[in-house]
């Protein structure tokens, strides 16, 4: 029994080391290559389960099939007009032709094919980007779609993406890969735009904001201005009024003394009185010479009042 | 001290094999071996059969199994990959077992600022400059910078192509998703995007769909959020934007007092208008006093002529006209004589040559400068 279970065990291990050893596995996502002393099969695409010899007789490339995506650097690329603008792209790859990436990629292993397949995609599409953008940029503001962009010079992104891809491909064939799309991730503008950009965004708000307070004050001016024209022109109409009012009493009045006319003075003295009577009532100081009224008796007895009143007339 | 040697001829041979110890040392070896050889059953099959079960939750994860490296096409239907329960695989290389989350959201900050530091003492944040190698950004269609930050939640519709087409879908979604930003940031102005988050995050989606459908990766977007925390301006335009945002409450707040002050004069030219029958305001005032004025002169004169008229006809002779006046005059400074509230003054009049002259010193003098004072000054 110990004998059986010893041999099962050794078995199991054989098991696992040789298909370890004289098997290898190609998913469906994966290309895979038999180098046999130093010679390489045609690819294999079918999945399965497949024999090899161990190392060194025959070695095992296998790559993944799948799409890739990689990034460009975000720098500055020229545009037309000899400015710059700040980009960054993405793109998305695969192996098209197993044979000729084989062939033309360089490594030890296939990470190190596939990293050497990227780097030389990344100068293709870093060529043709700067090629795309100097062609059809002339600008930072192409990228914009604001009134402030030229109509000629409005850069769709669509576009864009596209043409890199198309100048991109026949490069990418040659290296057995297919460009499958390209695309822009970010656009910005060199570090010394950058400062004029944000500088001119505080300045065109700071301006419009004094621009705006100014117009609402005038406009705010404008409206008490108004009222107080019209209340100006209401009270000049009001005192038009009042004029006529009291120019009416006066003639009134002037009926009234015209009845007076028979003894005038006895008329100026009646106002005179009245007057005196009605200005001197409270809180008066009154200041008189001893000749004046009652108190010219302090001076002395003289001829009475109404005698010099007599002679006078 | 003696000291007694010892010979080795003379210690007595024993017989290990007898020894009781021994046997229980075996004995117990032999039954570790049996557990360690127990234990080494339960991880194999452990390993073989527990290690590759996969509990998958009804419509959030999925699960393809390949075998030999291929999956049957059957597998890879949505329904069966998303499918609620226990999936079993067989171990590499005779199985393998991908798995799929089938919703999960991306974020972008690619157009957000770089995390923000502790300020030290005496920064301004309000100064900080935009740093292109470090701060992400979008430019709107307006010229304008502004932080932006989204995140997009998408559910995988073909598990196949998800799996299999793409080496990382969800780095391509992700990638997707800044496009998306910058592309919806060039066709918004900056006050749409910053008032309006949602409607930008509708077109980010627009243009995300239009992309992840073009790259055929097997996904739907289902949302994607920008809410107005995401949006951010760059610190140093901060203020003067709020300055500049803020201005429409003031022009609301200078324009409303200018009409309030504008209603209350005309209300109070309303309120005496011709025939409002009001008696406030200042046209009526003018108006009242007017009529006022009017109708005192009218009874002062009435009452004038009515005295003038007694007095001529119960006096006709102007003689003793004149005394009466003479009579009334005094009576008239009798009364102001009498009154208490009035002062009376009398003044000599004094001579032809030598007139009385009255002083009144309203003001005190000013102070007198001091001779000292003045010496010390010149």
């Amino acid at each position: 029994m110990k004998k059986i279970v010893n041999i099962v065990i050794f078995g199991l291990l054989l098991l696992i080391f040789g298909s370890y050893m004289f098997t290898f596995q190609v998913r469906q996502d994966e290309i895979a290559f038999v180098n046999h002393l130093g010679k390489n099969s045609a690819p294999i695409e079918e999945p399965g389960l497949r024999f090899k010899w161990p190392w060194p007789i025959q070695h095992v490339y296998k790559f993944d099939k799948r799409i890739h995506v990689k990034t460009t650097r975000y720098d500055q690329v020229m545009t037309r007009n000899g400015g710059s603008v700040m980009m960054q792209f993405y793109f998305g790859w695969k192996i098209s032709d197993p044979s000729i990436f084989m062939e033309r990629t360089n490594g030890s292993d296939s990470d190190a094919r596939m990293k050497d397949a990227e780097k030389q995609l990344l100068e293709i599409v870093d060529t043709e980007k700067n090629n795309q953008v100097n062609n059809v940029t002339s600008s930072f503001g192409s990228f914009v779609q604001g009134a402030s962009a030229k109509a000629g010079e409005k850069v769709n992104f669509d576009d864009l993406e596209k043409a890199i891809q198309d100048a991109a491909k026949g490069k990418a064939e040659n290296l057995g890969v297919e460009i499958r799309f390209v695309g822009i991730r970010k656009v910005g503008v060199p570090q010394s735009n950058l400062d004029v950009v944000l500088n001119a965004m505080v300045t065109q708000w700071t301006n419009k904001a004094g621009t705006t307070i100014h117009l609402a004050e005038q406009e705010a001016r404008t409206i008490v201005s108004k009222a107080q024209n019209d209340k100006e022109t209401a009270k000049q109409k009001a005192e038009a009024e009042a004029e006529s009012i009291r120019a009416a009493a006066q003639a009134d009045a002037l009926q009234q003394f015209k009845l007076m006319e028979q003894d005038p003075k006895l008329a100026v003295f009646l106002m005179e009185l009245q007057a005196l009577e009605k200005s001197v009532k409270k809180q008066t100081t009154l200041i008189l010479d001893d000749s004046m009224g009652p108190f010219g008796l302090l001076r002395g007895l003289d001829k009475p009042q109404s005698q010099k009143l007599e002679k006078q007339e | 001290m003696s000291t007694k040697s010892t010979n080795p001829q003379d210690i007595p041979e024993v017989n290990l094999e007898n020894e009781s110890g021994t046997r229980a040392m075996e004995e117990a070896l032999q039954s570790s071996f049996t557990i360690l050889k127990i234990v080494i059953a339960v991880l194999v099959i452990y390993l073989l059969v527990f290690s590759n079960l996969v509990n998958v939750k009804q419509d959030a994860e999925g699960v393809i199994v390949l075998r030999f490296g291929k999956a049957e096409s059957k597998a890879t239907s949505p329904e069966e990959v998303y499918k609620a329960g226990t999936r079993f695989a067989w171990p590499y290389p005779i199985d393998e077992k991908v798995e799929i989350t089938r919703s999960r959201p991306v974020n972008s900050n690619a157009a957000w600022h770089a995390a923000i530091g502790l300020a030290e003492r005496g920064d301004d944040i309000g100064q900080r400059p935009v740093d292109a190698s470090r701060d992400g950004y979008a430019v709107t269609m307006d010229d304008k910078i502004i932080h932006i930050k989204a995140e997009m939640t998408y559910n995988v519709s073909d598990p196949s192509k998800f799996a299999f087409a793409f080496e990382e879908a969800t780095a391509v979604l992700q990638l997707i998703l800044d496009n998306g930003v910058t592309f919806a940031a060039s066709r918004s102005d900056l006050a749409t995007i910053l008032e309006n988050p949602t409607q930008f995050a509708e077109n980010v989606k627009s243009r995300a769909e239009k992309l992840s459908d073009g790259y055929d990766l097997g996904v739907e977007i289902e949302r994607v959020n920008v809410s107005g925390d995401d949006v951010k301006l760059p610190f140093m335009t901060k203020k003067a934007y709020e300055k500049f945002s803020g201005v429409r409450t003031s022009v609301d707040e200078v324009l409303s007092s200018a009409k309030i002050a504008a209603d209350g004069v005309r209300r109070a030219i309303e309120s005496g208008g011709v025939g409002s029958g009001a008696s406030s305001g200042d046209v009526a005032t003018i108006r009242n006093k007017a009529k006022n004025e009017a109708e005192a002169l009218r009874a002062s004169v009435k009452s004038l002529a009515s005295r003038f008229q007694d007095i001529v006809t119960k006096y006709p002779d102007p003689v003793a006209r004149r005394r009466y006046t003479e009579q009334l005059y005094y009576e008239a400074m009798e009364r102001i004589a009498e009154n208490e509230d009035i002062k009376i003054y009398l003044v000599s009049k004094g001579g032809k040559l030598n007139r009385s002259k009255l002083r009144l010193m309203i003001n005190q003098p000013p102070p007198e400068v001091s001779k000292e004072k003045e010496g010390g000054e010149r």
